[in-house]
This record gives C-alpha cells, sequence and structure tokens, in this order.
C-alpha cells in the first residue's frame, strides 16, 4: 500500500512539473498531456455524443481550450479538469446540435470486438454481453449514463466525476446508484 | 448478499465493455498535428488565480489558516464595499480590459454578472479599453453558479464553456445605406467568438439593424431612435422570467437581461446612447449560450 501511494506521489509530481511547464509556454510538455489524456478525452467525447466526428472535434478543441488555459490551472486533478473541459464543451454543442443515435453501419463506429486481455473480468466478456452493455447504458438517462461513463471508462474518482461534471460528490453517488440499479435490472435480471 | 453480487456482476460487466472500449476508442494517431498548429497563445492569468489558497491552506495549521481567512474576508469586505461606493463614475464594469473572466469569481447573487473585472482593471477608462480591446478575450470555465434572483427563483447552471473573443472589429455603416447620408460611419466596436459573422448592418427606418450569427446562435441588433427605451418594454408580461440588471458598458448605461433556466425567453442588452439606443437580442438560448451573448454585449463599444 506504502510503494503503491509513493508511485501516486511520484506521479502527481511529475504531472505537477508538466503542468508548470505547460503553464510556462512549454508545447512540448503539452504534446505530453495530449498524448496521456487525448484517448480518454476522445473515448469520453465518443461515448457521451455517439458520433465520432463530433467526438475529434470536441476532443480536440477540448485539449487547445486547455492549452489556451492552464495557467489559470491551480493544481487539483489535471485529468478532472481536462474532463470538466470537455464536459462543458459537450453540453454546450448538444444544445445546438442532435448528436442523433449511433449508426452501427457507419465503419468508423467501434463494434464491440472479442479481444484478449489481461484482466479475466474483461476476458470473459463475449461481443453478446457488449452488445448488451452497450444497449443497457443506451437506455440509461444522459445524466446518469455520464456519470457512468466518467467513473468506469475515463476512470475518475467520485471526486473528479464531481469535479467534472460542476456538480456535488453527493449527486454523483446517487446518480451512480440509480444508474447502477438501472443496469442490474436488465443485465442481471433480464428486465426489459 | 445476492443484490452485492448482482451489483459486483454489473460492475464487472461495465469494466469489461470499458476496457474493451477503451482499446477501441483510442485517440487519432495524428492528434498533436491536428492541434499543435491550433494552440495559438495561452491567457495570462489574473494574480489572485496563481495564487494556489487551497494547497497553501492545506500545509498550514488549522489556526494560522482561520486566522488568515477572516482576515482575508475583511480585506475583500473592504475592498468590495469601497470600489461599490468610492468611483460610481468609473467604468469599472467593463470587461474587455480584462483579458480573462471567470464565472468562479463571479458574484454569487448577480446573474451572468460582470465577474471579475473591477479587480483586473479597477481604473479603466475609454483610452485603456481601446488599447486592450485588440487582445483575444477569454471567459473561462468556473465552478457552478447558483444565482438568485429578485423574484426568489433560483437560476443553477453548471460550469460555463470557456468563450474565447476574436479581436475587436468595427461595425460600420456601408456608403449610402442611410438616406440622411451620414455613411461610412463607425456605429460601434464588438468582439466575437472565433467563426461568428456581422450580417449587415442595413438602414432601418429611423437607424440601422444586422445580425451577429454564430456557434448555431442568432443575434440581431438593431440601433437608432425607435428603439425602446427600456429593456422591460421587450419582455411584456413574459418580465417575471426574466432577470434584468444594470451596468455600464463601453461607457454607456446598459441593462441586461436574461431568462431564467432553460426556459423560453429573451437575452438582450439595451444600450442608452447620446443619439438613441442600441439593443441586441437573442431568444430561447440555453444558459451556456446566454453566458456567451453575455460575453459579446459587455464588449460593445458604442460610437455614442
Amino acid at each position: 500500500m506504502e510503494g503503491r501511494d509513493t508511485i501516486q506521489d511520484a506521479a502527481r509530481a511529475e504531472e505537477a512539473e508538466i503542468v508548470r511547464r505547460c503553464q510556462d509556454g512549454d508545447r512540448d510538455a503539452f504534446r505530453f498531456i495530449v498524448e496521456r489524456y487525448g484517448g480518454m478525452l476522445h473515448g469520453t467525447a465518443f461515448l457521451m455524443t455517439r458520433n465520432h466526428a463530433i467526438a475529434e472535434e470536441l476532443s480536440q478543441e477540448a485539449l487547445i481550450l486547455a492549452w489556451r488555459g492552464i495557467k489559470g490551472f491551480n493544481g487539483g486533478s489535471l485529468k478532472a479538469w481536462l474532463a470538466k473541459i470537455l464536459v462543458n464543451k459537450s453540453v454546450s454543442q448538444s444544445r445546438r446540435k442532435d448528436f442523433g443515435a449511433m449508426d452501427i453501419d457507419d465503419p468508423s463506429t467501434p463494434q464491440p470486438v472479442a479481444r484478449e486481455s489481461d484482466d479475466p473480468a474483461a476476458a470473459t466478456l463475449t461481443i453478446m454481453d457488449q452488445e448488451r452493455v452497450r444497449t443497457a447504458l443506451e437506455v440509461l438517462p444522459e445524466d446518469q449514463r455520464e456519470v457512468v461513463t466518467l467513473r468506469f471508462f475515463s476512470e475518475l474518482s467520485v471526486a473528479e466525476t464531481a469535479e467534472a461534471l460542476g456538480i456535488r460528490e453527493g449527486t454523483v453517488k446517487s446518480r451512480l446508484s440509480r444508474a447502477m440499479e438501472r443496469l442490474r435490472g436488465v443485465l442481471v435480471e433480464g428486465e426489459g | 448478499m445476492a443484490r452485492e453480487q448482482n451489483h459486483n456482476e454489473v460492475e464487472r460487466q461495465l469494466r469489461g465493455y470499458f476496457d474493451a472500449q477503451r482499446e477501441e476508442l483510442k485517440a487519432p494517431s495524428d492528434m498533436w498535428s491536428r492541434i499543435s498548429g491550433e494552440l495559438g497563445e495561452q491567457t495570462s492569468s489574473p494574480w489572485w488565480r496563481r495564487i494556489d489558497v487551497g494547497s497553501w491552506l492545506r500545509t498550514v495549521q488549522p489556526a494560522y489558516a482561520g486566522a488568515v481567512a477572516v482576515i482575508a474576508v475583511a480585506v475583500v469586505g473592504v475592498v468590495t464595499y469601497s470600489s461599490f461606493v468610492g468611483d460610481s463614475a468609473s467604468d469599472a464594469t467593463f470587461s474587455t480590459a480584462a483579458v480573462m473572466e471567470s464565472d468562479a469569481t463571479a458574484p454569487q447573487a448577480a446573474p451572468l454578472a460582470p465577474e471579475a473585472s473591477k479587480f483586473a482593471s479597477p481604473s479603466a477608462d475609454e483610452s485603456t479599453m481601446s488599447s486592450a480591446a485588440p487582445a483575444p478575450m477569454v471567459a473561462a470555465a468556473g465552478e457552478p453558479v447558483t444565482e438568485s434572483t429578485g423574484s426568489g427563483m433560483g437560476i443553477t447552471s453548471f460550469a460555463a464553456p470557456e468563450v474565447f473573443l476574436e479581436p475587436l472589429i468595427d461595425v460600420t455603416l456601408a456608403p449610402g445605406a442611410l438616406a440622411s447620408g451620414t455613411t461610412g460611419q463607425r456605429l460601434f466596436s464588438i468582439n466575437l467568438p472565433p467563426g461568428w459573422t456581422v450580417g449587415g448592418p442595413r438602414a432601418a427606418a429611423t437607424g440601422w439593424e444586422g445580425t451577429l450569427v454564430g456557434d448555431g446562435m442568432f443575434l440581431s441588433y438593431q440601433g437608432g431612435t425607435s428603439v425602446v427605451n427600456d429593456i422591460s418594454d421587450v419582455l411584456g408580461s413574459a418580465g417575471n422570467l426574466h432577470v434584468i440588471t444594470e451596468e455600464t458598458i463601453g461607457g454607456y448605461a446598459a441593462q441586461l437581461v436574461q431568462h431564467i433556466g432553460d426556459a423560453e425567453g429573451i437575452t438582450a442588452v439595451l444600450l442608452v446612447l447620446p443619439q438613441g439606443r442600441m439593443l441586441v437580442i437573442g431568444q430561447s438560448l440555453s444558459v451556456e449560450e446566454q453566458r456567451v451573448a453575455f460575453a459579446i454585449f459587455r464588449s460593445i463599444q458604442p460610437q455614442g
């Protein structure tokens, strides 16, 4: 446990240094952030919008905004701060555009895939299982799906999820609880 | 027990699904090359945002932190009081001079209040505004704001998206547009977000009118002597669903109106000029769009 804390402390120190260099205008340092968090932002954007083109646009805009505004970043979780910019951008765009449903015939739309994994739990998830989970997530209200996505895909903590969405931790927990209850009904008990 | 097992099973399936998605949803390999040319200049942070008070407080004894907090509250109170009472004539609310606006620093009770521009440029006047205006403006993301209104209805909004405004542009009446022969004159200057366009201005019966369009938003502007005298005239019976605030924009008295929440309504600014008035108005804007609109409104520099 102590070893893990030490690693986390080192990671935080490294990230703080990268942020400091970005704040000094070091673009190479920012490239590191893009490479580290670009995938998370892109994936989160896709899962929120279900549109590949918009996801790319959102994640890139979020990173550009992050660069321009990083001097205002005062510490805390960089990941949550980036997610917050993305969510704000996403909310802003979703009010203006109809993202539409995922087009499964679109070749750019990720399809469930069978793959090998080091995680035995994931390895046992068949293509059909993945499709069931995807369908179950589709029926969640948007606010619940957002929380689930940030917690399980973006791997934000409850506090970070609250920060990213601009809501209280208690609200995150209650949305998550309702989402899990609903998913349990669909995935485990086979409710429609 | 069964319920807990079910919960774990749901979590297992979710993690499996998202692990697979994480493999599939990788960022484009050329993401850096796509954005590196678009990064642009960083916006400088105001001095009070550079001080990481939270981090500092975590490292000191609670008793010291409490004492410092009390002193800080007292100082802020005195400064705030004196800024409101001391110099009402100065155009301290003009936000163009502020390079960065932050919702986190916005007064909680004032809907879409002019953020911290008082602190950014306490002695701003027309000349300093002009020199500062060409710099792009940024309204940065902030904390969620719960805003109260006079009617007791709360407006809760999530953190706003960042609003970047391009350098100041002049909106000029084309030659021959007015029968009176007053043409080619600058009507007003304004900062707009990237990609926005100005329609017009066209000559109207007793003035001029046009549009500001971008990001799926549509604002119309009009100026002249036939423009309403008071913003409440625009609202009619829907006044109780709107919040009206008054401030100084570009050196002129202005009324700003926003509708509550995401309801149907008006978002507008009315500037009272020496010769006539100027109205910029949008309808049914979302909370975020209203913030963009207010950032635009506050950048207006009328000809007068």
